[in-house]
């Protein structure tokens, strides 16, 4: 009689069925609604950068992964991790992104943003908003430089929030809010970065994620909240300087940072409390340095912080334990 | 429809899988030629042998007993001779003494009636029988129940529960014991509400096995009994959260049952109470599901303690050639065996004979913080940080893996594949160990 045979593992031999490939794509297909509509306004330009990303990432992926040590370098420079990553930093630049800026950022966000620390799940930052913040100090006109929608021509405007900070409330008082939502050009005024456009096409992305369970509702909800609310208390004190919250929502980098990254698993607090208050900050941030900063926009920053101070918000929430 | 019982958002749903058996009436399966008697089947001090190699044994005659607080008896299930006792490897490395019974056939016996005896009500002397008949908890975790009936004098137990939640996936052994011998397993209950002066019981049965349900509410006709369905969830079977899913009590942390008035016990459990009380039958055989896509024929077994697995294993067709798992009870906490010729043992509730095809453990991956660990403990604990402060036996962080109820839910759902509830069970040993050595 064969003796032996059976393998040894440990409880419990049942497995749910999600495993870190099937987030990951999750998440790549809710980002399809507005990598779609970015590549229909700026064609070949969006095109070029977001596969620039996409490929120097996975690139700059495999290399460091070899470098490593780690085994099945194919299989885990395609979880999807970094194809997300690449994604995320082709949608928070601007479509005249050149090429090699884009490969430079896929580098900055694989080595300094990921592998430096170990790798996925071991990095502080979010490796994509690591690789925006120094293409925009390292190439600041590139990184400014918009132009609108299906306009290709060289010509470039200020975004409408680099209007309020430059020109003040008068400037944006005539914009479309309805256009500025789902993200229909306006003549003149400057898109944002290329993922930024339409709050509404990163809302059907992010209402599937909610769906999917993979990210929780509540830190959309209470970032987004948080901005309404204290530009909504500033525009009520004085309505002639301050804009009105809506606009707030329906420009910059608000929601895709809400629901893309202030969502990110690895960089953010495990807790439920936790993420509330990582949430609650990043509105915060955002909207002191949208109201009173020196740049126009403050998402990427007011994430940044956020998760620097995030292991440190873990710890003091701290789930209770049944019976306790 | 009922309204149906939980104990929160915590925990996990595992398929069910329970189709393979549960319509398979209890077969049972007599002694063979050799029993096999673990002297340590139940938690506490182990037993110890009373009789030496060579010595003739009757059924339901005491073999092994054990001193102090907390511990149990071990019974023969057949007479025969006693051949050899020898020490086996048991899951997790646990050396155990085992005494080998060549089997005469010859049914001799000591204890046992066929014909019903009457027992008067006398809590002192119940509890003395259910010491000496050797039953302990036989949902898994085989809690000696004399223990668990003597709470301390000054907590007032006002409820009995009924743990027939039976969450693990494949098992169904409770089902069918609830629908086969209903009537004495409803005896079960009565006896111990009468014995131990509770007003009340309450039976909680997972919604899966409604049948059970219905049936037993219909033929029961003692008033202090109630029925309640539970949703299928795992782990709803597991102590404290099927006490407060049927009562909302909390039990407090690092407290046991009694502290909220409370007494729980499996329905195997309350069946073998009935067996012994009315019929004077000490705990020496139980139900258990053999079932997996390893094994021919899925069967609901009723088998002496001390048969081994390959005796059952023959019993139900046979093993297959693509089973790669052998596991001792249900797949979320069973213990895996590598042996076929370790005994099944009080505690044994199903053998599980499962395929690649039914168990999908990955290689494990870093963690990425996805907080699913976290979301899914009955306990409320934080799982990922447990596991590393356990790997690292990093002392000073691992108090909470003392509240760990062992249950899986966290390397359930893990989507790195983090064999997270080992470590944090082996950080448990660790850090009591840590603890005894006194800091
Ligand atoms: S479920 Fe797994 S990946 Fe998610 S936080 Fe827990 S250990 Fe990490
Ligand atoms: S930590 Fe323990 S109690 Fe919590 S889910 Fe994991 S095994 Fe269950």
């Amino acid at each position: 009689m064969q003796e032996n045979r059976f393998v040894i593992k440990n409880a419990p031999f049942l497995r749910g069925k999600e495993d870190i490939k099937s987030i990951m794509w999750t998440v790549v297909v809710a980002l399809l609604p507005t990598t779609l509509w970015a590549i229909y306004l700026y064609r070949y330009r969006a095109l070029t950068v977001i596969l620039s990303c996409i490929i120097f990432t996975e690139i700059f992926e495999m290399i460091f992964l070899k470098i490593r040590g780690v085994k099945n370098v194919f299989e885990k420079a395609f979880d999807g991790s970094a194809f997300i990553t690449g994604l995320l930093l082709a949608l928070n630049l601007p479509s005249t992104s050149p090429w090699w800026m884009c490969a430079v950022g896929s580098f900055v966000a694989m080595l300094f943003g990921k592998h430096i620390y170990g790798g996925l799940g071991n990095n502080p930052f979010n490796p994509a908003l690591i690789a925006r913040v120094f293409l925009l100090l390292s190439f600041p006109s590139i990184m400014t430089r918009w132009t609108t929608g299906v306009n290709l021509t060289a010509q470039t405007f200020a975004t409408p929030l680099g209007m309020l900070k430059t020109q003040g409330l008068s400037s944006v008082s005539n914009l479309d809010y309805l256009k500025l939502f789902f993200g229909f050009p306006i003549e003149g005024v400057g898109g944002g970065s290329i993922g930024e456009i339409s709050e509404f096409a990163i809302l059907i992305g992010g209402i599937l994620l909610i769906f999917r369970r993979i990210i929780p509702l509540i830190v959309p909800l209470i970032y987004i909240s948080t901005v309404f609310v204290f530009t909504w208390i500033f525009n009520i004190i004085d309505p002639t300087k301050y804009a009105s919250p809506f606009f707030h929502m329906v420009t910059g980098g608000l929601f895709l940072g809400a629901f893309f990254m202030a969502t990110d698993m690895v960089t953010t607090p495990i807790t439920k409390k936790g993420k509330i208050i990582f949430a609650f900050g990043c509105g915060l941030i955002t909207s002191l340095i949208r109201l009173f900063g020196a740049y126009p926009e403050g998402v990427s920053f007011a994430i940044l912080i956020m998760e620097a101070i995030s292991p440190t918000i873990e710890k003091f929430t701290k789930n209770k334990k049944f019976g306790e | 429809m009922a309204k149906l019982y939980t104990f929160g958002k915590s925990g996990v749903l595992p398929e069910e899988r329970k189709e393979l058996t549960e319509d398979k009436k209890i077969e049972r399966f007599e002694a063979k030629d050799l029993i096999f008697l673990s002297i340590n089947q139940h938690i506490g001090a182990p037993a110890k042998s009373l009789v030496k190699e060579g010595e003739r044994v009757l059924k339901n005659q005491i073999v092994a007993s054990g001193e102090g607080g907390v511990t149990s008896i071990v019974h023969s299930p057949v007479s025969g001779e006693v051949v050899q006792i020898k020490s086996m490897v048991f899951p997790g490395e646990i050396k155990n003494d085992v005494i080998v019974i060549k089997n005469d056939f010859k049914n001799e016996k000591v204890l046992g009636t066929e014909e019903k005896r009457e027992f008067k009500k006398d809590k002192e002397k119940f509890i003395n029988e259910i010491k000496n008949g050797g039953i302990i908890g036989m949902g898994g975790a085989g809690f000696p129940t004399y223990v668990k009936m003597t709470p301390p004098k000054d907590k007032k137990i006002d409820l009995f529960i009924v743990n027939a939640a039976e969450c693990e996936p494949y098992l169904t052994n409770d089902y069918r014991v609830m629908l086969e011998f209903g009537d004495e397993f409803l005896s079960g209950i009565s006896l111990i509400l009468d014995n131990l002066d509770i007003p009340k019981a309450i039976v909680g049965i997972e919604e899966n096995k409604e049948h059970a349900f219905e049936k037993l509410q219909k033929s029961n006709s003692d008033k202090r009994i109630e029925f309640k369905l539970l949703k299928t969830k795992y782990p709803q079977g597991a102590e404290k959260q099927l006490i407060y899913a049927l009562t909302k009590r909390v039990v407090p942390i690092r407290k046991l049952p009694f502290e909220v008035g409370v007494i729980v016990q499996n329905v195997s459990t309350v069946k073998a109470i009935h067996d012994l009380i009315t019929f004077n039958k000490p705990l020496t055989e139980r139900v258990l599901t053999c079932s997996g896509k390893g094994i021919n024929e899925p069967k609901n077994i009723l088998a002496p303690i001390g048969v081994t697995v390959s005796q059952i294993a023959e019993f139900c067709g046979g093993i297959k050639d693509n089973c790669r798992y052998l596991i001792n009870g249900g797949p979320m906490m069973g213990k895996p065996f590598s042996d076929i010729n370790l005994p099944i043992t009080k505690t044994t509730s199903g053998l599980l004979f499962l395929t690649d095809e039914e168990v999908n453990i990955e290689e494990e991956n870093p963690c990425i913080r996805c907080g699913r660990c976290l979301s899914v403990c009955p306990m409320g604990l934080n799982p990922t940080y447990l596991k590393e402060a356990s790997d690292r036996r990093e002392y000073e962080k691992m108090d909470d893996v003392l509240d760990c109820i062992e249950c899986g839910s966290c390397s359930f759902i893990c989507p790195a594949s983090r064999d997270l509830a080992s470590s944090i069970v082996k950080g448990k040993q660790k850090y009591s160990k840590y603890l005894k050595r006194g800091k």
